[in-house]
């Protein structure tokens, strides 16, 4: 059966851990994934971004001097940055809502927590791949659309995060779907 | 400032779907349950060694800062922050290399480094368990959930762990 072949895809792995590393390796070569480099701090990983154009980066959250968090937000939102679009999937031991909500709010891609499985890692690629999300720009954010799934909706919007910079994104989002419907409905 | 500026949409320059395939090369599902046996493989075969070195480390380190918490008052509540750092890439790494109950106890290791806001004398009894547990898992190596053995551990370290934060 046919499925997706990502060999040509470049990967990045960013983690202090080098068993972490080596594990995230030999899944990503399974994938026949053939290039791909690892680093085990995000400072060097910052300067590799502009040698290597990576597709995607993997990156942990808790390394020092410079965390995953900052790092993604670096990469995001600093005008040194070489390509404020690369998709990054934050693997990290996390697993609490606040952290995933802290980590979106970045502008990470992807959110996998460790334990790490094949699946898991591929289906993070794969969504990657087949959803690639328009990127938002307000005051306070850069990076991909927080709402997944663009859908019309009746009623109030009742996400859990009601920061004035949310509610502008819905808001300007409802308008461009009152036009879409417009035109649709005539 | 303008709160009311409208939020920019920008389409993304590089689109990854022009470089993936989608063929008879590709992982599908089939594949990919062969990619899951065969990491498992390779991770029981090879580096499980590498990582059984570096979660012996870490318990050493966790027992050094517990012993000089033990010994002094005052660096309790440093120590509390240093052993989080140490337990919570431990609790990412247990399950990753096969070491499930590794993973579970190290969760609830952080519980307690987290949910304690003024950690004291009496919450260290709660560390030297965890530090215990973790230390025979691994000299044991108990790998997976530990099975029955490992089931009655986890669930009694819980036990005490809620005991010690109620009282």
């Amino acid at each position: 059966m046919a499925g997706y072949d990502i060999s040509k895809l470049k990967f990045l792995i960013v983690d202090d851990n080098k068993g972490m590393r080596k594990l995230v390796k030999v899944i990503l070569k399974a994938f026949n994934v053939k290039n791909i480099i690892e680093l085990e701090t995000c400072e060097g990983a910052l300067n590799e971004i502009r040698l290597f154009k990576p597709d995607i980066i993997i990156c942990d959250w808790e390394m020092k001097p410079i965390n995953g968090i900052s790092f993604v937000k670096k990469i995001r939102t600093s005008n040194k940055s070489f390509d404020k679009f690369i998709p990054i999937i934050m693997l990290t031991g996390y697993s609490e809502r606040k952290r995933v909500i802290e980590a979106r709010d970045v502008g990470i891609s992807e959110y996998l927590v460790k334990p790490i499985s094949s699946k898991g890692l591929f289906s993070r690629i794969r969504s990657i791949i087949e959803n690639p999300r328009v990127f938002v720009k307000t005051k306070d954010y850069f990076g991909p659309d927080r709402r997944r799934k663009q859908m019309w909706f009746k009623g109030e919007d009742r996400r859990h995060n009601k920061s004035k910079d949310i509610k502008a994104v819905a808001k300007a989002r409802a308008k461009i779907i009152e036009k879409e419907k417009k035109k649709i409905t005539g | 400032m303008n709160d009311n500026i409208e939020p920019e949409f920008i389409n993304p320059p590089q689109n990854l779907k022009s470089k993936v395939d989608f063929n008879d090369n590709g992982i599908d599902m089939a594949a990919l349950e062969k990619v899951e046996e065969g990491i498992n493989k390779i991770v029981v075969e090879k580096l499980s060694v590498d990582y059984m070195e570096t979660a012996v480390k870490d318990v050493e380190k966790l027992q050094a800062l517990y012993n000089e918490a033990n010994s002094s008052d005052d660096k309790i509540k440093d120590n509390f922050k240093k052993m989080f750092d140490v337990v919570h890439d431990m609790k990412g790494q247990g399950g990753s290399f096969g070491y499930d109950l590794v993973s579970s106890l190290c969760d609830s290791f952080c519980h307690v480094l987290e949910k304690v806001e003024n950690p004291s004398v009496k919450h260290l009894v709660l560390i030297k368990l965890h530090i215990d547990a973790v230390q025979f898992v691994l000299a044991k190596e108990m790998t997976g959930k530990g099975g029955k053995d490992g089931a009655q551990m986890l669930e009694g370290i819980k036990a005490v762990v809620a005991k010690v934060l109620k009282s």
